[in-house]
């Protein structure tokens, strides 16, 4: 039962300021990823928690008492490291019991729970070896072990499966998944892969330029993007922003009025009820594309395709602006094409050009959500 | 079509530079597969006659005896002679006491240097500097520099007056002290190598495996023995290794500072060889010297690598 909370912590490195302003609640048994492109604070963020690297102010509580100045070894959090950082003059069995050596466990407990911890991670046959003969899999088993052994109360993972090929980094995704689930140990893990961010965590945190941007559910941060940033860095390919005038429903791309020239619906349409600028965000899957002259499109020539198997990706440019666009592979069309482009219009959303901030409250979303919930499953 | 022909045409102009290749040819050929040897040989050649050739020199001297007459062959005789030869046997406790002492305080202070070196202090770059300074004096040049400061009423008999209420110490010219202050001046000289090697070492252990120590819960002490210490395992062996070889060598140093004395109290091995050889005359015993310290610096160094089970390189 432990729950974690940071209280306005800041860190700075002289006149660098690292992180600012981190306020975050963690429940007890949440798996709450930290997420961000790099240089963004994440790591800091975490290793103020793990006590490697100490807040320049503020509080960081573990179930409500405050561990800012306790030393790391008495905080009771378990850390899996980007390199895995196992000690290399130590077999596999030595590696994974070693929290549990200088805790001064006694040598039959230890040899229990070491060889507990190797069959839930599936590497008995591996204990005696050593660390240099293993592959990179099994050396993130191994590195996960030790961090199990000791139960802790707080599991921090620093970018765990960054150093594994694509198809080992998929089931080791679900592996940690699963550990966590069944162990029930509150988590936080970092990670700059949004897909990673999105399939393993029930709370994202994004962050950019050492400040927290959003904190919500994986489909919040997705479909309710507080800001520019956030709608940009989650979800891929990218979301499309196009700088856009409105009035009375009518949206013109400022550097393309003629060719992105289109009328929103009228539920849409009261979201920017006031705002003459914005800019426009609408993800590629939310673009329809038709080979034939359409109502309400932006006309649009296309530049290049990838195809991806079932669909493909699209870039076309409409006048000056361009444009990517996810689209089913049965849609037939080349360099040079000219293709028209629909919106799902309630699907858009519309962001301060000063600020970035997004404009209109999530109330008024909410059908947003449940249609692109539903747009989400579809694709 | 086009691949075919290419392999036709290519195929008979490979056969036919096979079997025109003339002799002159071949030479080259040979040359140019036997190159990588050829441009050894004047390495060898040097390695050999500066390193063997003296080595077997002084081998075939050991077995020989000079005489006003020539020499002649005497076998193991001027090893048994060791055996019995005080001097040589006051020569090896000298060298023993030397060794033991000054590697041992080498060791230990130039580690704990590197621990303080490794930590974020101030100004590094600039203790590292002065830290190297006697490291690339010549031995001669600190022999020199320390026999001023041994001298009788010089510099350190200035600073130790208080406790010894003005009267000097004789630091090189009393039985008692001559060998410590010889020690004394290795250790200045040569402790700044140990830090130098060890700091390098401690500098390679990686932030994250220290930290992941930290995190597994182990103590400063822990870390330094469970983390630190087998990092830097093969490190030590080396300069336990190249230090303790380097002492038992010891001539320059004890040469300027005491010449050996007083009445043997410095005497270290090679300075009873070179008294030996070149003041006695009796080549044949000095080298005889000379291999069996040879030999004993050998199995010293070999047993140390077997001990500590290190594998250097890998």
């Amino acid at each position: 039962m432990v729950t974690v909370e940071y209280e306005s912590v800041k860190k700075a490195y002289g006149e660098t300021i690292a992180i600012e302003d981190i306020d975050l609640e963690v429940d007890d048994g949440e798996f709450t990823i930290l997420l961000g492109p790099s240089g963004c604070g994440k790591t800091t963020t975490l290793r103020c928690l793990a006590g490697l690297t100490e807040p320049t102010s503020g509080t960081i509580t573990l179930d409500g008492h405050d561990v800012t100045n306790v030393h790391p070894k008495n905080r009771n959090i378990a850390m899996v490291f980007q390199n895995f950082a196992l000690y290399p003059h130590m077999t596999v069995r030595e590696n994974i019991g070693y929290p549990l050596k200088v805790a001064d466990v006694g040598k039959e407990e230890r040899e229990n729970r070491i060889e507990q911890v190797a069959e839930t991670l599936e590497i008995p046959e591996l204990l005696d070896r050593d660390i240099a003969n293993l592959s990179g899999g099994q050396q993130q088993r191994v590195a996960l072990g030790r961090a199990i052994i000791r139960r802790p109360a707080v599991f921090l993972m620093d970018e765990p499966l960054a150093n594994l090929d694509a198809k080992l980094k998929i089931s080791m995704r679900s592996r940690i998944k699963v550990l966590q689930r069944e162990m029930d140990i509150t988590t936080l893990y970092v990670t700059h892969d949004q897909e990673e961010a999105m399939s393993l965590g029930d709370k994202l945190v994004v962050m950019d330029k050492g400040h927290i941007q959003q904190i919500g559910t994986p489909d919040e941060v997705y479909h309710q993007p507080v800001n520019q940033f956030v709608a940009g860095f989650i979800g891929s390919p990218s979301m499309n922003f196009v700088e856009v005038s409105h009035s009375d429903g009518q949206i013109q791309a400022e550097n393309a009025p003629e060719d992105f020239d289109v009328t929103l619906d009228d539920a849409v349409v009261k979201r920017y009820s006031g705002t003459d600028e914005m800019t426009l965000g609408v993800r590629p899957q939310y673009f329809s594309i038709h080979t034939e002259e359409t109502a309400n499109a932006v006309e649009a020539e296309v530049e290049v395709t990838e195809p991806q198997g079932d669909e493909q990706i699209v870039e076309v440019a409409a006048g000056d602006v361009s444009l990517t666009v996810v689209a089913p592979s049965t849609i037939d069309t080349t360099r040079g094409d000219t293709v028209w482009l629909t919106l799902e219009d309630e699907l858009v959303h519309g962001f301060d050009p000063e600020t970035g901030d997004r404009i209109g409250d999530p109330e008024e979303m909410v059908a947003t959500t449940r249609a692109s919930s539903s747009a989400g499953s579809q694709s | 079509m086009a691949t075919d022909t290419d392999s036709e045409t290519v195929t008979p102009d490979v056969a036919q530079f096979s079997t025109d290749t003339s002799s002159r040819e071949e030479a080259l050929l040979w040359v140019d597969d036997h190159l990588k040897w050829l441009m050894t040989i004047p390495a060898v050649l040097i390695l050999f006659s500066l390193t063997f050739y003296p080595l077997l020199r002084a081998l075939q001297f050991s077995t020989q005896s000079y005489l006003p007459t020539g020499t002649v062959f005497v076998g193991v005789e001027n090893y048994v002679q060791l055996l019995s030869d005080g001097a040589f046997l006051n020569s090896l406790v000298v060298t023993a006491k030397f060794v033991g002492i000054a590697v041992g305080v080498e060791f230990i202070l130039g580690f704990a240097m590197a621990l303080v070196l490794n930590k974020k202090i101030k100004v590094r770059g600039l203790w590292q500097t002065l830290i190297l300074i006697p490291m690339i004096l010549s031995p001669t040049v600190i022999g020199l520099i320390w026999r001023l400061m041994y001298a009788p009423n010089g510099l350190l008999d200035f600073i130790a007056a208080p406790l010894t209420g003005g009267a000097n110490v004789g630091w090189i010219s009393e039985t008692s002290v001559a060998l410590y202050s010889v020690i004394l001046t290795d250790i200045w000289q040569w402790t700044p190598l140990v830090v130098l090697v060890l700091f390098a070492g401690l500098q390679s252990v990686p932030d994250d495996i220290s930290e992941a120590a930290v995190m597994d819960g182990a103590s400063r002490r822990q870390r330094f023995m469970h983390i630190t210490l087998p990092y830097l395992k093969s490190l030590i062996v080396l300069i336990l290794i190249i230090r303790l070889v380097d002492a038992l060598r010891v001539f320059a140093k004890v040469f300027i500072l005491t010449r050996g004395g007083p009445s043997d109290a410095t005497n270290v091995i090679s300075m009873e060889m070179y008294r030996t050889a070149f003041r006695f005359n009796n080549f044949g015993e000095a080298s005889a010297m000379a291999v069996s310290l040879l030999v004993l610096v050998l199995i010293l160094a070999m047993s140390f690598v077997n001990i500590a089970n290190v594998e250097f390189g890998s």
